[in-house]
């Protein structure tokens, strides 16, 4: 069996991560780099750091592999003639889903500030699974929260006079008239 | 540092994360600071929600019916039925918050004993309806014999929507109410403990506005409010029509909403309208009177089928809505029955300007209701249509 095709990402603080191709495809960005053929000597980024980076790349070989699983159980499926094989390729699949739904769970059960770095790592490399992940997570943690709690929680200032927070208060109710 | 890491999140992102809350915690977090404010002003869809009219109409002995008009134009955009669960029960609708409604079906016994209620709080757009437990009883012959009054609310900056129950007490004493926060799971008391003392006249309704619950004592010498967030009450005095003494039999007395602030409507005997808004509020309520002679037609009682100023949203956009029912003769059979409901609207001065405002133009016809829709109670609401989630009972 051939290797994979490694890459060589390297962080703002110049960690060197040898990933495969497949895993570090998941970015766009970084897709689009090797095609452009800028990969020798390794592909810089330099807006992630390692800690954040080796972080996104357990999340992209995660899913990467996840994917290759798919394909390959999916390619025996249609290789074996019968019914029988193909429910049993089905269970499977059905069975990588699950994990990497507890897997995605767990891997944004961080501090919020690992959370943002995340979210800009995703955001600057373009991987749209991630950065939907932890967006969600994000949402999930401020839907039912006060606004109050929200500036306690992201350690945000009021900037606002009483004049114009009481404004805002009185807009707040729909349906006035 | 933390401050500084929410803050280095791009706006695209920022956007992406406020468009997967719902749209009433979007509101609210307008309030975190002037970021959230703006971003939420200009790249969610907040702005473009509209108001619509919704008529509730309570019909005995077979279903009440919901009917939502567009303000501006006054087509009908959706016509909602409630079935009731018995012959003898009736649903009423106790108010709504951002798209929500809550609705209170009873049913009196026939025998003078204890009575069925129950109260609910829909969304009907997406469907989604949550049964709210009773509130407990005490043993008290009151309020065995009959319910209290329900009002819905919702405080804007916490958030939260409340069911207030007051319940029904010996000599229209109120010594506590019931509230139910949406999301818990039971009703809690809150004790009345202001002096002299609070009552109820139970025939006006309480009305919740802008995070707070009012109603009207038994005399109509103060209106009586509950802080939806600290959840205290304190009392203010009633506006000045009311004073001295009782109200005429033949008046009537309405809490409203109008433009987000509590109003009252007083009719007189004589046909007399008068409106009064609170202006001010908190350490110092004032009362100013609006609308006076709005609409001094000829002298009708209130209780006369319909023909009324309609509540409790007393404002729809420029407009204030009536109902009228008119005699019609039946060449069937030889004498006059009532004809269909018809609703008209009076335009209203800005009332933003302040000082006394009349109603400015002839009023129009905007709306026939059918044959059906034309018995019944009616009543008036200010309604969002959103997709707004009802806070369930397991949080």
């Amino acid at each position: 069996m051939a290797s994979p095709a490694m890459v060589t990402l390297i962080s703002s603080d110049d960690a060197r991560f040898e990933v495969t191709e497949a895993a570090a495809t998941m970015s766009q960005t970084i897709r689009h780099m090797i095609e452009d053929g800028c990969t020798d000597g390794g592909i810089p980024l330099p807006n992630v750091p390692a800690r954040t980076l080796a972080k996104v790349l357990e999340y992209c070989n995660k899913h990467a592999a996840a994917t290759a699983a798919e394909s390959s159980a999916a390619g025996g499926a249609a290789a074996g003639s019968d019914s029988g094989s193909s429910s049993s390729a089905d269970s499977a699949g059905k069975d990588d889903g699950v994990d990497l739904a507890s897997f995605d769970k767990a891997f944004v059960e961080v501090d919020t500030d690992t959370l943002y770095d995340l979210l800009l790592a995703a955001n600057y490399l373009d991987v749209k699974t991630l950065l939907d992940l932890c967006c969600q997570k994000v949402a999930d943690m401020i839907r039912g929260k006060t606004p109050e709690q929200i500036r306690q929680t992201f350690g945000i200032k009021n900037d606002f006079s009483p004049e114009e927070e009481e404004k805002i208060r009185k807009e707040n109710q729909w349906a006035f008239e | 540092m933390a401050e500084e890491g929410f803050r280095r999140l791009p706006d695209d992102v920022f956007v992406q994360i406020l468009m997967l809350l719902p749209t009433s915690s979007r509101r609210r977090f307008r309030l975190v600071c002037k970021r959230w404010r703006d971003m939420i002003n200009e790249r969610t869809p907040e702005r473009q929600v509209g108001t619509n009219v919704l008529a509730f109409i309570r019909q005995q002995r077979s279903c009440s019916r919901a009917l939502v008009f567009d303000n501006k134009d006054w087509l009908r955009r959706h016509a909602w039925m409630y079935p009731c669960s018995h012959e003898r029960s009736k649903i009423d609708m106790v108010g709504t918050c951002n798209g929500l409604l809550c609705l209170h079906e009873i049913m009196a016994s026939s025998n003078g004993g204890s009575f069925f209620s129950a109260i609910t709080v829909t969304n009907p757009i997406t469907g989604e309806t949550l049964a709210l437990p009773p509130a407990p009883r005490s043993w008290e012959w009151e309020q065995v014999r009959s319910p209290g009054k329900y009002s819905f609310g919702y405080h804007p900056t916490t958030g939260r929507y409340k069911v207030v129950h007051i319940p029904c007490g010996r000599r229209q004493a109120v010594y506590a109410l019931q509230v139910f926060t949406l999301g818990d799971t039971a009703w809690r008391e809150v004790p009345v403990d202001t002096w002299p003392g609070a009552t109820y006249n139970r025939l006006y309704e309480p009305i919740s506005v802008d995070g707070r619950t009012y109603w009207l004592d038994a005399f109509s010498h103060r209106v009586m409010e509950l802080d939806l967030e600290d959840e205290r009450v304190t009392s203010f005095a009633a506006p000045p029509a009311a004073c001295p003494g009782l109200i005429p039999e033949d008046a009537g007395w309405k809490l409203t909403n109008v433009r987000g602030r509590l109003g009252v409507v007083v009719a007189t005997a004589t046909g007399r309208v008068e409106v009064w808004v609170l202006d001010g509020g908190g350490a110092q309520p004032q009362w100013s009177r609006r609308y006076d002679d709005i609409v001094g037609v000829e002298p009708v009682a209130p209780r006369t089928s319909g023909y009324w100023v309609a509540a409790p949203q007393l404002t729809h956009g420029g407009y204030i809505l009536r109902a009228l029912r008119n005699w019609v003769p039946d060449h069937v059979w030889g004498f006059r029955r009532w004809g269909r409901r018809r609703l008209h609207r009076h335009k209203v001065g800005d009332l933003t300007g302040g000082g006394q405002l009349r109603a400015v133009k002839e009023p129009e016809l905007v709306m026939l209701m059918s044959e059906e829709e034309s018995n019944g109670d009616l009543k008036t609401f200010a309604y969002v249509e959103t997709l707004e989630p009802v806070p369930s009972i397991h949080g």
